[in-house]
């Protein structure tokens, strides 16, 4: 995944300038296509990955969250984990 | 004459209008992705006609030049599957590599080029001698497949490299990659051959491109009032043989976008049913079928009045869809 994101950063940006690359990679612009059709992209105030998340038993595949139904201003991906005014992650703002 | 009782004359009535079959009755079939089967409905009646069984994991479906067979990509077979459009018999099998999933025919209606999703190719087969004439290799995923009306160049595009790969079907050599949004499903181009129009479901973007030169004419967003930005994946291309209109499926945004050609704006949307992946028009421009993965059915479409006017039940998740010439 690290890799598909840089490689398509660097395949839209056509460069190899690493503040280039990261800064557009943390960007609303960038989205890699890493889950059929839903688009990844990068919470921009903690870099962690918005994917979804496949719920399964040892055997079967149950579901796929986010849970339809669950709404979200801006990504229904951020309906998972922790969002931006619950967050104590202090990785971005240091 | 004998008289005839009250009671039978309605039947009878509706005898002679079943006779007069109408000139724009076409076969419409769809891919039934899940079910391994073939839905076939009447275009006049908006009946179910037959469903019938084939190979697994159908998607792509396209009909021989003459109109006698129907083409299908049987995606977890590995094979390409051949019926007959008239009485659905199964014909033969063609060769065509891995995971086949989106095909097109050459206009001399000899060689066919089928995407494989899995393996990074685009295979030519002649589909009368069953002859694997070369494998092209393309980027990653291949899937949405058109071709020049005048056969010479070959559009695939790559869903996770992200590109249009146009080949030229001489050589079957690569001339030109280009870079469009995220996930490119269908490559299309016009009738005059002028234009290339190309889906990227993720981007949500349909971009169109001078044929000639591959330059960006311009690029189509959608935007729905309270259908999120991540549902709306634009795939299935259709344009009306006027050239006016396009009609785009939105996949999960569960509408078709009606597109006026010369602009580009989009006039309209049109609610469908769910996750509608594929479309396609009658030969006459006057019905256009969608198919609605999510909801198991089929939607048409009036396309003189851009009205949604019927639901049909198909199979489980609709995937392709083509029409008979007659």
């Amino acid at each position: 995944m690290a890799v598909r994101a840089v490689g398509e950063a660097a395949t839209r940006k056509q460069t190899m300038d690493f503040k280039v690359l990261s800064d557009f990679m943390h960007s609303p612009d960038f989205e890699v296509a890493a889950f059929k059709g839903v688009k990844t992209t990068f919470r921009n105030w903690n870099g962690q990955l918005r994917q979804p998340l496949i719920v399964t038993t040892p055997k079967l595949l149950v579901s796929v969250s986010p849970q339809p139904g669950f709404l979200h201003q801006t990504s229904e991906l951020d309906t998972m984990g922790y969002d931006k005014p619950e967050t104590k992650c202090k990785a971005y703002t240091q | 004459m004998p008289r005839l009782k009250p009671a039978v004359l309605p039947f009878l009535a509706a005898a002679l209008f079943a006779s007069g079959t109408p000139a724009d009755a076409y076969s419409v079939f769809v891919t039934n992705e899940k079910d391994n089967s073939i839905t076939v409905i009447d275009s006049d009646t908006l009946e179910v006609t037959n469903t019938f069984k084939v190979g697994q994991r159908p998607r792509g479906i396209i009909l021989s030049k003459d109109g006698k067979w129907i083409i299908v990509c049987t995606s977890d077979d590995n094979i390409v599957q051949v019926y007959d459009a008239k009485t659905h018999a199964f014909v033969k099998t063609l060769p065509s590599g891995p995971d086949p999933e989106l095909h097109i025919l050459h206009p001399d209606g000899k060689i066919l080029y089928i995407a494989n999703e899995d393996d990074n190719l685009v295979t030519a087969v002649n589909i009368e001698t069953r002859e694997v004439i070369t494998e092209i290799p393309v980027g990653v995923e291949p899937e949405g497949m058109g071709i020049s009306p005048d056969g010479k160049v070959l559009v695939n595009t790559s869903e996770t490299t992200n590109m249009a790969h146009f080949i030229d079907t001489a050589t079957h050599k690569t001339f030109d990659n280009i870079l469009v949004d995220s996930r490119p499903r269908v490559a299309i181009y016009n009738k005059e051959g002028t234009q290339v129009w190309i889906s990227s479901e993720i981007g949500g973007t349909v971009t169109v491109l001078n044929a000639a030169d591959r330059k960006q004419i311009g690029k189509i967003n959608f935007e729905i009032a309270g259908v999120a930005k991540e549902a709306i994946q634009p795939v299935g291309i259709r344009l009306t043989q006027d050239g006016k209109k396009a009609f785009v499926a939105l996949g999960p945004a569960n509408r078709v976008a009606v597109i006026d050609v010369p602009t580009l704006k989009v006039e309209k949307y049109i609610l469908v049913g769910q996750r509608v992946w594929q479309l396609y028009l009658t030969p006459d421009d006057k019905k256009l079928f969608t198919t609605n993965g999510a909801s198991n059915d089929v939607t048409v479409i009036d396309v003189d009045n851009l009205k949604a006017i019927k639901s049909i039940k198909a199979g489980r998740y609709p995937w392709g869809v083509v029409i008979s010439n007659d």
